[in-house]
């Protein structure tokens, strides 16, 4: 599992495994500041890396971002 | 930076032809009211009622509750920003109308996100439900009509306009009166070496409808930034948010702010205040949160602080607003203290909060929003004739969490609610 969150010190206090780095409280994939083309690829490119940290082996309740 | 609290305290409240201040009973003229509120084309028709202490009598849709404050002497006018220009002001003389309150009431129905519009807010005068820090003042009710069109944004300023302008309106009736007490509030220089305390007080900015104002001026969007606590009583913050009731900060309670008060009385006794500072919370983007907390605590250090209160406003993520300030000032080397509301369940044994740093060591909590409270039936309701979100029928008895009771845990510490153990 991973949990996607703006403020990952919640998920990773109670031992969550895959934590995900969410934009904002309000927008966790997204940025709607953006033109909406430019959202649109950043929405599909935070969703494919928090997809892509499924298959990351941990050890322990771990952060992973878009960077 | 000198100002004498001139108070008059009020023990009854009553309608009349003129606003008057006769014996410690506040005469409130409705016609008066509705003179001063509709010089604001805004608004369209103003009801006014009055509410005391143990009268069988529920007030729902809360929106704000103000003191009855005017300047007597020195620059400036009560809540600066919004009566008057945004000069300094917590200088000269304030007449204080203690023990009444002006609270405002209204629904902003026609936003269409449900999410973003007003929640319940009850008080009820009456015991057991008289819950709410209101429920022990002499209220002046307000509720309006808007006109046509208006979106709720603006609905709002013309409401909170029209409590500021009459909580003025009552407290000039006591110009030119002997008070029964005067209290002088001023941060002399400590002569002894004294711990150095400065309170940092969290503003809720969430978005529409969910604001706080310092000198007129929404906090969103704005830096951290120091006041002296005599600002505070000449009504340099002002609420304007609706959602959870029980954990809003009014503005009646800004201006009687517990923390800066008790720390104003102690000054130069045992310790030695430091002032205030103010910082917006509830900041969307977790770069903001760094941003307010690291600032603050900045802030703290410079003013060379040796302790921090610090007090939360609102639920939710405010927790880590929280948490970040309190880290970054123990990590500077201040001793945090934090004031917060709880969430633990109806039997008070759930997790009563969403996180934490190991740095918060030292909590003081204003009680748990899910506790229940018996309210019994009410021979009248003000503010509406509904209770928002499926709450009951107004006027019948209730069983409701403190949650929906108007400022019952406020984190200004200026509740009812106590602890017992057996």
């Amino acid at each position: 599992m991973v949990v996607c969150s703006a403020i990952p010190a919640i998920p990773m206090s109670v031992g969550v495994s895959r934590t995900f780095q969410g934009k904002a409280v309000g927008y966790l994939l997204g940025d709607p500041g953006l033109p909406l083309a430019e959202e649109k690829a950043l929405r599909a490119r935070l969703t494919a890396r928090a997809l892509a940290t499924l298959s990351a082996d941990v050890s322990e309740p771990t952060l992973f971002s878009l960077e | 930076m000198r100002l004498e609290l001139a108070r008059y305290v009020v023990r009854a409240v009553d309608v009349g032809a003129r606003t008057a201040l006769e014996n410690g009973c506040l005469v409130v003229a409705p016609d008066e009211l509705r003179d001063l509120v509709l010089a604001d084309r805004h608004l369209t028709a103003v009801r006014v009622d009055v509410a005391r202490p143990g009268d069988r009598l529920r007030i729902v849709h809360c929106l704000d509750v103000v003191e009855p404050r005017a300047k007597a002497a020195g620059p400036g006018d009560v809540f600066p920003g919004f009566l008057s220009p945004p000069v300094t002001v917590g200088t000269g003389r304030t007449n204080v109308l203690a023990g009444a309150a002006v609270v405002s009431t209204g629904l902003y129905r026609e936003l269409t996100d449900p999410w973003w519009s007003n929640r319940e807010a009850i008080i009820d005068m009456a015991a057991p439900g008289a819950t709410s820090p209101f429920s022990t003042t002499f209220n002046v009710v307000l509720s309006f009509d808007t006109a046509p069109g208006l979106g709720p944004a603006q609905q709002d300023q013309a409401i909170r306009l029209a409590a500021l302008r009459v909580a003025r309106h009552l407290a000039r009736a006591a110009q030119d009166r002997p008070p029964d007490d005067v209290e002088t509030c001023e941060l002399l220089p400590c002569p002894d070496r004294l711990p150095r305390v400065v309170y940092i007080s969290h503003l809720g900015a969430l978005g529409s409808l969910y604001n706080t104002y310092v000198y007129g001026q929404s906090v969103a969007g704005s830096l951290p930034t120091v006041l002296h606590p005599n600002e505070l009583f000449d009504g340099a913050i002002v609420s304007g948010h609706f959602r959870m009731a029980s954990e809003r900060h009014p503005t009646y309670d800004h201006q009687n702010c517990p923390v800066a008060t008790e720390l104003l009385r102690r000054h130069g006794h045992d310790l030695d205040f430091a002032g205030v500072i103010v910082m917006r919370n509830l900041a969307d983007l977790p770069e903001d949160k760094e941003r307010l907390a690291s600032f603050t605590a900045k802030l703290a250090g410079l003013l060379r602080a040796d302790a921090a209160i610090v007090s939360r406003d609102g639920g939710g993520h405010a927790i880590f607003d929280l948490m970040t300030t309190c880290q970054r000032c123990e990590q500077i080397g201040i001793k945090t203290g934090l004031l917060v509301s709880e969430q633990a369940g109806t039997s008070g044994t759930d997790i009563s909060m969403i996180g934490h740093v190991p740095e918060a060591d030292l909590m003081v909590s204003t009680g748990n929003l899910e506790e229940v409270v018996e309210m019994a039936a009410v021979d009248r309701v003000l503010g509406g004739s509904e209770l928002l979100g499926g709450l009951g029928r107004p006027g019948d008895a209730l069983r409701l969490p403190v949650r929906w009771l108007y400022a019952a845990n406020s984190q200004l510490g200026r509740g009812h609610l106590t602890a017992r153990t057996w």
